[in-house]
């Protein structure tokens, strides 16, 4: 068995090198699925390193987006032995960037984050309509409606995602958070949303709060 | 100011305020974009597409604020050219009132030592024909015939606005895409139309070092030219020696920033105190992350136009560096005339004082919430009749 630790740890590093050979490695000891979810645990710790590192100042907005691909490689040499329909998630989010803003970067990096937390998140891009977004509530019921945009008129779009899903009767039964340069306490007040951040490792922590 | 042109006022005051010289009055820079066209009788795609419309919208938005500068004269997203060419980065959607710009990823990590051996050969042979489709496609010629008018096109407005603005207007060129005097850092180029973000934030720590060297030959090639050129005279009728535009620094931590961004900055730095020129820095995001390196820089040479920060904080910071900025679009688009012009002069009071400051908007106004016309023109009048 891999050493949990030093995978986390690997990651938390942003170890590429290291965390590549520590899975592959794994992976070619045959390992049975239990084996297999622990491994995944290890590397959402990792990211939670990764967090707190940014909060810290060491690393940056780069530095969280590289942390998002090396997961996603993590994750990929993992899948075979992980097995097909993973029933481990703990909730749900449906996530996008809001219409007119294309900005996307920071909504990756929740995603990634949430994801490593393990949500299943349905990303519905940028420039998402505030249709689409009611769409997918009603699709997927998930817990969590997160919200992101950079541009000052995306308030005004967020605004409009709430007003649809007041409309369409949706609105109680999701939390919704918003995130992204331009929110604040007066902008999630007047929007109608449960939280805000501009931090996405807080997101995730109260995401984890709602689904508890 | 007897015997003094309203151009010559002008040009003094910003070079007192860089100098971080006191002023009798605080120069105030537009950092109006799209927001310009929506506060006047256009729509969007109309003045975008029409340089006749867009002189107008530029002019009958200096008769009605008077800024001294312009960060902005309708020339930011040149769209005709780059449409003529098949790159469809601008999408202009005159409904919900935006230009949306994508992401610009055009080269792989691995291609960083061919960039480096010749970046102007690079450029041409391999990035134009994969941005501008039509240039590979049948009927390329056509398509080169009509970008180089719309080039021409855009350069003939971008110098009849120019002229307009020093003869008539009698405001000064905060920068001049022609002139030389901009310079952007390969890591922008790198950033904005090169390998994208995300493909940036992967090289820093997988392929460092071909990352650098690239670096090192895009300055040679396509930044020193202009650093050099500081050793010659600025045209009389421009207000700062030289401009760039930060926004790349936005992914960078302190350290990579040390490692990475600042020694090509410090070089064009080091030749602006050795030719005791000035340069206006265009900075999107924030700045205090990385005081630690400007407050080096000798007093007298930098504006940093921030936008994320507490600039007042900033100026606490940064003593040796004049600010600009300060006005949030958040109360130019939200708050009533009273809170605006209180807020302003809370600015200018507590910035201008000393000298150093010069007043202007945090965001690139663009949306049609950013501001309310009411606020711009009480706030603009303001700024302009008070007397510190
Ligand atoms: C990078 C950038 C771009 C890139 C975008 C690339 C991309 N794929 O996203 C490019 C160059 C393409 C671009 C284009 C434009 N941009 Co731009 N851009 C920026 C810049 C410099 C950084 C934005 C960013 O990514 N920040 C980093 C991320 C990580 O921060 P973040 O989004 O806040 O995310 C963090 C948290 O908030 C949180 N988070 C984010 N989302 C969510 C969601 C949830 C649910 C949760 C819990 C958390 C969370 O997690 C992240 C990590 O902690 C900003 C400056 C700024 N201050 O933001 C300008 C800025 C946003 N741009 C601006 C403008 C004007 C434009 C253009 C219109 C320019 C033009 N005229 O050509 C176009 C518009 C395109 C469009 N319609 O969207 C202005 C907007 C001004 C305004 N009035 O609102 C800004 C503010 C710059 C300025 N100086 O004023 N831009």
């Amino acid at each position: 068995m891999v050493d949990l630790e030093a995978l986390s740890q690997a990651i938390g590093d942003l170890n590429e090198t290291r965390v590549l050979a520590l899975l592959n490695d794994f992976v070619a000891t045959n390992p049975d699925r239990e084996e297999a979810q622990q491994v995944v645990n290890a590397c959402q710790r990792g990211m939670t390193l990764v967090g707190d590192l940014y909060e810290t100042g060491e690393y940056f907005v780069g530095d969280l987006i590289f942390a998002g691909e090396l997961l996603n490689n993590a994750i990929n040499i993992l899948k075979p032995v992980i097995g097909g329909e993973n029933n481990s998630k703990v909730g749900s989010i449906v996530l996008g960037t809001v219409q007119g803003d294309l900005h996307d970067i920071g909504k990756n990096i929740f995603k990634s984050m949430i994801e490593a937390a393990g949500f299943e998140a349905y990303d519905l891009g940028h420039d998402v309509t505030p249709g689409a977004f009611v769409e997918m509530v009603r699709k997927v019921k998930p817990q969590v409606v997160g919200m992101s945009g950079v541009l000052t008129l995306a308030l005004d779009s967020m605004k409009a995602v709430i007003e649809e899903l007041v409309g369409a009767g949706l609105r109680d039964s999701v939390k919704i958070i918003i995130g992204g340069n331009p929110v604040s306490k007066v902008a999630c007040e007047q929007i109608g949303a449960d939280a805000f951040t501009t931090n996405a490792a807080e997101g995730v922590k109260l995401c984890q709060g709602w689904v508890r | 100011m007897s015997g003094q042109s309203l151009l010559q006022e002008r040009i003094q005051l910003f070079n007192d305020a860089v100098r971080m010289k006191k002023t009798h009055r605080i120069p105030q820079v537009s950092n109006f974009w799209t927001w310009k066209i929506l506060d006047s009788e256009y729509k969007l795609s109309e003045a975008l597409f029409d340089y006749n419309k867009m002189e107008k919208v530029m002019c009958d938005f200096h008769e009605r604020y008077q800024f001294d500068g312009y960060l902005d004269l309708g020339t930011r997203n040149p769209v005709k050219v780059t449409s003529a060419l098949g790159g469809n980065q601008y999408l202009v959607d005159d409904e919900k009132e935006v230009l949306n710009i994508h992401d610009q990823v055009f080269m792989e990590a691995e291609e960083y030592p061919e960039l480096a051996q010749n970046p102007v050969k690079f450029l041409w042979t391999k990035i134009l024909p994969r941005k501008y489709k039509k240039m590979t496609e049948a009927g390329a010629l056509e398509s080169f015939k009509n970008t180089t008018n719309e080039m021409l096109a855009f350069a003939e407005y971008n110098t009849k606005i120019t002229k307009k603005f020093t003869d008539e207007y009698q405001v000064p060129e905060m920068l001049n895409i022609y002139g030389g005097g901009v310079i952007l850092h390969p890591f922008e180029m790198l950033f904005n139309f090169l390998r994208g973000i995300k493909g940036l934030s992967i090289d820093i720590r997988k392929s460092k070092e071909t990352l650098m060297e690239a670096m090192d030959a895009m300055y040679e090639m396509f930044v020193k030219p202009s650093v050099l050129a500081l050793e010659g005279k600025t045209p009389e009728t421009a207000a700062f020696d030289m401009y760039s535009a930060l926004l790349a620094h936005s992914i960078l931590s302190t350290k990579q920033f040390g490692e990475i961004y600042w020694p090509i900055l410090k070089k064009v730095i080091d030749k602006l105190v050795e030719t005791n020129k000035t340069m206006y820095i265009f900075s999107e995001s924030t700045m205090m992350r990385f005081c630690e390196f400007f407050q080096e820089v000798p007093k007298g040479h930098l504006v940093i136009h921030t936008e994320l920060d507490d600039i007042f904080e900033l100026r606490k910071k940064l003593p040796n560096v004049c600010l600009a900025g300060g006005m949030p679009a958040d109360l130019l688009g939200k708050a009533d005339v009273k809170t605006c012009v209180d807020y302003a002069k809370k600015l200018l009071d507590e910035l201008g004082r000393d000298g150093g400051f010069i007043f202007s908007q945090n965001k690139m106004m663009s949306f049609r919430y950013d501001c309310k016309r009411e606020n711009l023109l009480a706030v603009s009048d303001f700024v302009r009749n008070y007397r510190l």
